[in-house]
């Protein structure tokens, strides 16, 4: 063998020792960077000259990366119902008692209804006394201002799932036109054997940041082409193609409004109607807040306004002619409703009662708040001012058993104020489920994010013992090269000092 | 094999659980300040009705508790103005058993009666915060017309009766010539019925005969007046219009002596009614009682219940409040001797 020879693999060694601290650098660059870097591993191979860095590939693991998605997806959508029951929770408030005192710091229908029916049994025992009329009407304007508040934030929180879906919408689309370039850069630069480990790095990004909005399975081909599907199998990127996702946004929301699907390539993956309906990310836990959580809580709370339009509607008490709404109705009403949507929303304090609108609150015990013209409705014909019968009846009808729509997902049959408390515990049911949940979705994803970290992440002490290897590897190589320079001009010298 | 660690989670690790700990400690925080849970709902869940409906039962327990006060009031007051009325009849009645019908101090009998009449209507038109008490449920009017007042339809009637009976007004001289059966026949006949039925509406009463009734506990709702159209309270009247003016002063004997017995009979029977009027009122009065006893200690449950849905154990809170201190200092100082473990300090 030759000097040379000797030398060129000296050479060698050194390029491959220098290749491999550039990849090393990278590593420790990239070491805090858990979300999207994944340790480059340098391949070396030995030559007939000396050795060289073959490929550069990166540490991966694919089923924690599979559950890292998953549990992605699963914690968002968790987040997104939890977001919105934490605002629906507003129509409840604060449900302790204060202090010594039993009366209620919660803002619930229910707790309104109660505020009511202390005030009407005060009344009832002081029937003559417009003060307590003036009252009694004052808390149940209360309670229906009350209906109508939590309903315009239940319809508040189904805008909000909308308007979010739109945006995650919008996202999806974004992320997947992204993928689309990364994905055909990865299949070209593997054709040509270049590194496109970075490129991989950023297309696991991109899926993280994917598998936020909507949940997804991935498969890979064996010329790195990757193709995304939601977890309920539809297509969202095949053949080096994305798939369009649309929606088309509804900007206010009624009782009687429902909102459009989510349909990827054409097929609706949202909504009761759907065949295929997505299970998981933000997009699946705004759908069903939308469709769903708030559909059902305003549907108790239209049980709740039925129920007390009913209770205290006016018998006709001359003739067989029509109930008619009493101290609660609708705008506008000439007869009792015969369903109850959106009657929530609506449910106001007749005016002739309503002392604030020019009304007599005396009418309460009387009666003929239906219509004051007409003296049919009038309970107390011979206008007695301690005249109690009705107040009575209505305190009866307040407490006695109605029944409700089965919309309402709780019990059908109930007192209103057993209702009203069954409606409350219903949402803080839903919202204590939802956050254990999420609790426990979100340690899922620390442990599968650390279980990835660890496996694909880097180790700065593990690449700094490496390092010193490649510094001990140089610095013989490196004495290795003066060696055989010193050989070199010790051969020069000799050959000089030859004899001629 | 030793398993392979990588940096971030080493750093991440203890980033997430003191972020988790420190959380936990302000919930903790809020919990031993207010000795309830820090989101009552979340926590109760499915049962924060529960917790919803023992507040509003317990909060129309007190509301009832403080109605019973004013239905209390308002039957003490009844009860005292019908134990005045009880012992002023009682003592007119024993006058007249004294004067055995003798008319010597029929005088003094007659201003008698004249009192009890003027003190039988003002008592029966008492008010109380505004409201006739004895006007039934029609306590914007008052109860009794008073027979005093000018132009009183009552004294009008008991007017034209004995003088379409006698030819000749109560006041006059000529009452001495009534005879005792004819004097009978006018008490039975024409006076009485003044007393009783659309007479009694019309001369007397504008009191409704529907009494007041209250709720006085969740299931109970009780009568909580007593109107002017009992019959005690006419009975009353009559005995002490036919003694005030009837001519009692100038009324021959037997004629006197007719009308005194009268009066004796619906005295005596009047004051048994009234008597049995205070024993009712009285029952109603022990029933708000019991009522209001009743709810106090169906408060105190309630109220225990609520806390023991809502309440925290403060020991247990303190427990974890240091538990959650030490393990967080803990972590601090582990974070930064794990900043100081690293290779590169020693190379």
């Amino acid at each position: 063998m030759s000097l040379s020879s000797a030398s060129n693999i000296a050479k060698s060694g050194l390029n491959t020792v220098s290749a491999e601290s550039s990849v090393l650098s990278r590593n420790i660059t990239g070491a805090s960077d858990t979300a999207t870097y994944s340790r480059k591993i340098a391949n070396v191979i030995s030559t007939l000259d000396g050795s060289r860095v073959a490929s550069v590939t990166r540490a991966s693991n694919l089923a924690v990366f599979g559950n890292l998605l998953g549990a992605t997806s699963a914690s968002a959508t968790q987040n997104a119902i939890s977001d919105g029951l934490d605002t629906l929770n507003q129509t409840v408030g604060d449900v302790s008692s204060s202090g010594s005192s039993t009366t209620s710091n919660s803002t619930s229908p229910a707790a309104l209804l109660s505020n009511f029916t202390n005030a009407l049994q005060s009344y009832e025992a002081s029937p003559s006394s417009s003060t307590l009329a003036a009252a009694a009407v004052s808390a149940a304007a209360a309670a229906a201002r009350g209906l109508n508040s939590a309903v315009a934030t239940v319809n508040q929180v189904r805008e909000q799932a909308d308007s979010g879906i739109a945006a995650s919408v919008q996202t999806i689309n974004s992320l997947l036109g992204q993928f689309q370039t990364v994905n055909a850069q990865i299949v070209g630069g593997s054709a040509t054997g270049g590194d496109v480990t970075d490129l991989q790095d950023s297309r696991d990004s991109i899926l993280t940041k994917l598998a936020q909005q909507i949940g997804i399975t991935t498969t890979t081909g064996s010329n790195g082409d990757m193709s995304i599907y939601t977890d309920s199998g539809v297509t969202l990127f095949q053949g080096g193609a994305a798939r369009s996702v649309t929606f088309s946004p509804t900007n206010t929301y009624t009782a009687a409004t429902s909102g459009n699907a989510v349909f990827a390539d054409g097929i609706p993956i949202t909504g009761n109607s759907a065949a295929m309906p997505v299970a998981t990310g933000k997009i699946a836990g705004l759908a069903s807040l939308r469709d769903s959580l708030a559909v059902t809580y305003q549907a108790q709370l239209d049980g709740i306004a039925g129920a007390l339009i009913n209770a205290f509607s006016e018998t006709d008490q001359a003739a067989p002619g029509p109930d008619l709404p009493g101290l609660f109705t609708t705008q506008g009403a000439t007869s009792l409703p015969t369903s109850t949507t959106g009657l929530a929303g609506q449910i106001t304090v007749n005016p002739s009662v309503d002392p604030s609108q020019g009304g007599n609150a005396l009418l309460l015990r009387d009666g003929g708040i239906s219509d004051t013209a007409n003296s049919d409705y009038t309970y107390n014909t011979t206008g007695d001012a301690s005249y109690t019968a009705r107040l009575s009846q209505l305190l009866a009808k307040l407490s006695a058993t109605q029944t409700y729509s089965a919309s309402g997902g709780i019990i059908t049959s109930a007192n209103l104020s057993d209702y009203a408390a069954a409606s409350v515990s219903w949402l803080e049911a839903q919202r204590s489920d939802v956050s254990s949940q999420s609790n426990y979705q979100s340690t899922l994803l620390s442990t599968a994010a650390t279980a990835l970290s660890n496996a694909t992440g880097v180790n700065i002490n593990d690449e700094m013992s490496k390092m010193l290897d490649l510094e001990n590897s140089y610095s013989a190589t490196a004495k290795l090269l003066t060696t055989i320079d010193g050989m070199f001009s010790m051969l020069m010298t000799d050959l000089g000092n030859l004899p001629a | 094999m030793t398993s392979y660690i990588s940096t971030q989670s080493i750093s991440s690790s203890m980033r997430q659980s003191i972020l988790k700990m420190q959380a936990e400690l302000a919930a903790s925080q809020t919990e031993l300040s207010t000795g309830t849970y820090a989101d009552i709902g979340q926590t109760l869940g499915a049962r924060t009705g529960d917790s919803l409906s023992l507040q509003a039962q317990s909060s129309l327990l007190q509301t009832i508790t403080d109605t019973n006060q004013t239905v209390a009031t308002r039957l003490d007051t009844t009860q005292t103005i019908l134990g005045s009325l009880q012992s002023n009849a009682q003592d007119l009645l024993n006058s007249l058993i004294e004067s055995n019908g003798s008319n010597s101090n029929a005088g003094t009998i007659q201003a008698s009666g004249e009192s009890n009449l003027q003190s039988l209507i003002s008592s029966l038109n008492s008010t109380l915060g505004g409201d006739y008490i004895f006007s039934g449920t029609n306590t914007s009017n008052q109860a009794i017309t008073d027979y005093y007042g000018p132009a009183a339809p009552n004294k009008a009637a008991v007017d034209s009766a004995f003088t379409a009976a006698f030819g000749i007004p109560q006041t006059n001289a000529g009452v001495s010539a009534i005879s005792a059966s004819s004097m009978q026949t006018f008490l039975d006949t024409a006076f009485a019925p003044l007393f009783q039925g659309a007479n009694w509406a019309a001369g007397w009463s504008s009191a409704s005969s529907q009494t007041l009734t209250n709720r006085i506990a969740e299931s109970q709702t009780v009568d909580t007046s007593v109107s002017a159209n009992h019959p005690a309270f006419q009975q009353l009247a009559q005995a002490y219009t036919m003694i005030a003016d009837l001519g009692t002063q100038n009324l021959s004997s037997p004629a006197y002596q007719t009308v005194t017995t009268v009066a004796r009979n619906l005295l005596t029977s009047a004051i048994s009614s009234l008597t049995d009027l205070q024993a009712g009122v009285g029952l109603v009065q022990s029933d708000i009682n019991d009522a209001t006893n009743q709810m106090s200690l169906q408060m105190n449950i309630l109220s225990t219940q609520i806390g023991n849905l809502e309440s925290v154990n403060p020991y247990e809170i303190t427990t974890r409040v240091t538990d959650l201190q030490t393990q967080i200092e803990t972590s601090y100082s582990l974070t930064a001797q794990l900043q100081q473990l690293s290779l590169v300090k020693y190379l």
